[in-house]
């Protein structure tokens, strides 16, 4: 009975994150509505995809509605209910009576952020299987670029997440101080349209926005046709740009969660 | 008094809350300093706002000071917490757990935190809590969720144990189980840094005692030390007028209901209160609803508190 909790030894800085990372999975799995907005979400963006990609067909298409679902499911796992429950946890007390025992910060911080990465990435390879027997499979050369891009979004989104929350006074407010991103991030990522066909300025700019180089490592890694339909696989000596924008933007939301975090309950 | 190393100690310690300007900086603890030996219970005291917490936290390894030295078991508890936090337990003032969380396995998450944990059911046990293990956190009362956050904070057999207002808003029983577990811990050696506003609790409870306000220690001793400085009180009323009898105190006297009321502050207690009853006894008068008390300490909390209205309290330490 009591060898869940007595441990023979001192348990690592990951163990400790994985014992609370548990807890909070079972949360967020008792939490109907997010799980539900999860599940729906997925099919509901498929359908507005096939609208979108009017011209792809096949594998194309997967790679098209992969990169399109990835990048939905980080913002709304990683970055929007992540900062919800951030500011839950923070609000209710329990952020800081966790930093009060053993368990570090970022040890903390891991913990609340792995649910909505696993589920992310769990919707994720869901419908990248279903659409690859069904729609067609795309040319995976270069697959660990997706993988990469994945995980730097999701880090990148989580500590943005973080950073949010401190500047988040109830749940509810959540609403509003996501917008930003949440409005600006798609837009401007090259999801709908190719940055492309925007002026050169713009495009400059919008290249620069965090979700750009994670849509465009995404695209190249499950194999995505070009704006003309070409393959992009031979534009990978072009992915340097992308990396360093996405690097850029991981030590920019690092140092943003360190300064903004909060752990105390506003009272 | 103690050879041994303090458990904890700290020196000209500092805190202050950078607002976004200047002006809304506030400095919560302005210079203590303070010693915790192995085995004491000690209470800091004062009132809302005198930064008790505020100092706490700094202990706790919470929160970085602004100036000055901490060290708990001769470590820094921010910079080397690895060294410290296996040996302490934290109850904090506020805290509450996600409502959907059962209290088992917030206990059980918990214990696997830990280097070493006690065995989550004989804690849930000792808090009175078992019978509550499948209850979501979000459907105890106020007292069982305390009592939650009293096994986590001794779960890992700690050698030195914070509470911060570990009873407030309790009711009674849940007040004495709290206490009962602390007292507990203590008769095994455990070191207590507490903070409570149920005065007779801490001076029961308590070895040494530092009053806080605006910052500061003002007063710092054992109980006995502290109530010795301070006025016994004898109360009574008499049915009609009467010129008391000679005695040490001062006297007040308030005329209601159709009779008097007297008070007496007296730091001779037994001379008054023999003066008293003998000349009651041979003027064949009563003294009605007699309430004689000596010194407490809830006195010198108000005190305190009233002195520091006056605006200038001087810091004074009763040598140990």
């Amino acid at each position: 009975m009591s060898t869940l909790a007595t441990p023979p030894t001192a348990p690592s800085s990951l163990e400790r994150a994985w014992s609370l990372a548990e807890l909070e999975m079972s949360l967020l799995w008792r939490n109907k509505t997010a799980v539900v907005t999860a599940v729906g979400f997925t099919p509901v963006l498929v359908v507005l995809g096939v609208r979108v990609f009017d011209g792809l067909a096949g594998g194309h298409l997967t790679a098209s509605l992969t990169v399109l679902l990835a990048t939905f499911t980080l913002l709304l796992g990683s970055y929007y209910n992540l900062t919800t429950a951030t500011v839950a946890r923070r609000e209710e007390g329990m952020l800081k009576r966790l930093t009060a025992g053993e368990v570090s910060r970022a040890e903390v911080l891991v913990a609340i952020a792995l649910p909505h990465f696993l589920l992310a990435l769990v919707q994720t390879a869901l419908a990248f299987v279903g659409l690859s027997l069904t729609v067609g499979t795309p040319n995976l050369t270069y697959v660990f670029l997706a993988f990469l891009a994945f995980l730097g979004g999701a880090v990148m989104l989580s500590l943005l997440a973080f950073a949010t929350s401190g500047k988040t006074r109830t749940v509810e407010s959540a609403q509003l101080t996501t917008m930003p991103l949440l409005m600006v991030a798609p837009a401007f990522g090259g999801l709908f349209f190719p940055l492309d066909v925007l002026p050169d300025a713009v495009r400059t700019v919008a290249e620069l926005t965090p979700l750009a180089p994670v849509v465009e490592l995404l695209r190249v890694g499950l194999g995505a046709a070009g704006p003309d339909g070409t393959e992009l696989v031979a534009g990978l000596a072009t992915t340097g740009r992308p990396l360093a924008v996405l690097f850029a933007w991981l030590v920019l939301a690092a140092y943003l969660a360190r300064r903004s975090t909060r752990w105390d309950a506003r009272r | 008094m103690n050879t041994t190393a303090p458990v904890i100690e700290v020196s000209g310690l500092r805190r202050t809350y950078r607002g976004s300007s200047a002006k809304e900086s506030f400095e919560a603890v302005r210079g203590v300093d303070l010693e915790v030996h192995r085995g004491e219970v000690f209470a800091l005291l004062g009132t809302n706002g005198a930064g008790k917490t505020s100092l706490l936290e700094v202990v706790e390894g919470l929160a970085s000071p602004s100036a000055g030295r901490v060290r708990v078991f001769g470590h820094d508890p921010v910079a080397e917490r690895r060294h410290v936090r296996p040996r302490t337990g934290v109850v904090l003032q506020h805290s509450a757990f996600p409502p959907d969380a059962k209290v088992l396995e917030m206990a059980r998450t918990w214990g696997r935190t830990l280097s070493e944990a006690q065995p989550v059911e004989e804690v849930l046990e000792l808090v009175g809590l078992a019978h509550r293990a499948d209850v979501a956190a979000g459907a105890l009362s106020g007292g069982e969720r305390r009592r939650l956050d009293l096994a986590l904070a001794i779960m890992g057999r700690p050698e030195l144990l914070f509470l911060d207002e570990p009873t407030t808003g309790l009711d009674p029983e849940s007040r004495s189980t709290t206490w009962q577990t602390v007292r507990g811990l203590v008769a095994q050696g455990t070191t207590v840094v507490l903070t409570s506003h149920y005065l007779e609790e801490v001076e029961q409870l308590a070895d040494r005692i530092a009053v806080m306000h605006a910052g500061v220690v003002v007063r710092e001793g054992t109980p006995a030390e502290l109530v010795a400085g301070q006025a016994a009180r004898i109360e009574f009323t008499l049915a009609s007028d009467e010129r008391l009898p000679e005695l040490r105190g001062e006297h007040v006297a308030v005329r209601s209901h159709g009779t008097v009321r007297h008070v007496v502050t007296t730091h001779a207690l037994e001379d008054d209160l023999r003066a008293l009853l003998a000349w009651g006894a041979r003027n064949g008068l009563s003294l009605g609803a007699l309430d004689a008390r000596s010194a407490s300490l809830e006195q010198l909390f108000l005190d305190v508190a009233r002195s520091a209205d006056d605006a200038t309290v001087t810091p004074q330490e009763i040598p140990a």
